[in-house]
């Protein structure tokens, strides 16, 4: 049973979404190349449960979510309201993202139940380690980083 | 195209990019109505008829199964196609929702064209 992704197909899932959604170009990068950007300052994250569990969580650029934003409404970037068009935009790609995610994983041989996305805090982003798989996306110049982490039955991150 | 859409979907900006899509396919602004969940479409459903609910279905209040259900028990509306659109992957549940007769489910990351197709398909007119 697979229980997590891999970097590379995690970051292919990101680009997809983004393309198709936002029809923004975006790229993965490594990560020694996210220094090079702005950091993030919004954070986004959804949680899922069922044969495994799990959650994903995005960690954007205020750049990149303008531009997410912008794209989802096709509106110039001045006439985007962050709070409310920037919360909105970075949640449904947090969904979308974690829909895939789950789909990936093996919706023929397991089954998940896909919570609603949340604003998260910089703080609960989780570290990397053994149960956390991480991508670092550029698009329009600006970064994305997702994480894919496997939470145990407990609630805890899998060691 | 002379038709009318219902969309329903916890997330505003997505409801947005939908309703673009919708409008490149020829279907008017006016004709096309919003729910931010399916409560909230139950309330729309009693003022107007629409052709086709595009349905997402994890969302508060009254999540798109429920949705269906309550829609199945109503006559008046019972027969308005229901277009799942949605990041959905439990197979079991799009499975017992087909059987509810939802008649399609288009699974979010999607092209514009996609829903266009659908759209089309699911009216049975030309766009």
């Amino acid at each position: 049973m697979t229980t997590n992704i891999s970097s590379n197909r995690l970051a292919d899932l990101v680009v997809e979404a983004l393309e198709r959604t936002a029809f923004l170009l975006a790229d993965a990068m490594p990560p020694e190349a996210k220094d090079e950007f702005d950091r993030p300052s919004w954070f986004s994250t959804i949680n899922y449960t069922g044969t495994s569990g799990g959650a994903v969580f995005l960690a954007a650029s205020e750049g990149f979510v303008r531009e997410l934003a912008s794209s989802l409404l096709g509106v110039e970037h001045d006439e985007v309201d962050m709070d409310t068009h920037g919360r909105d935009a970075v949640n449904e790609l947090a969904n979308i993202v974690g829909g895939s995610v789950t789909l990936d994983l093996g919706s023929d041989t397991q089954q998940f139940s896909l919570g609603l996305p949340e604003a998260a805090a910089s703080d609960n982003m989780p570290m990397p380690g053994e149960a956390v798989t991480q991508c670092f996306i550029e698009s329009e110049g600006e970064l994305l980083i997702v994480t894919h982490v496997v939470i145990t039955q407990s609630g805890k991150l899998a060691a | 195209m002379s038709c009318t859409l219902l969309i329903v979907d916890d997330s505003p900006i997505l409801r947005m990019a939908i309703k673009k899509t919708a409008r490149l396919a020829g279907v008017q602004a006016e004709h096309i109505f919003e729910a931010g969940n399916g409560q909230e479409a139950l309330d729309s459903l009693s003022e107007q008829w629409v052709d086709l609910i595009l349905l997402d279905l994890n969302m508060p209040v009254m999540d798109g199964e429920q949705f269906v259900e309550a829609l199945l028990q109503n006559d008046d509306i019972k027969d308005i196609p229901v277009v799942i659109v949605s990041t959905e992957s439990n197979r079991e549940r799009l499975a017992r929702l087909r059987e509810m007769g939802v008649v399609a489910t288009l699974h979010k990351p999607f092209e514009p064209e996609d829903l266009c197709q659908l759209i089309s398909t699911t009216l049975g007119v030309k766009l």
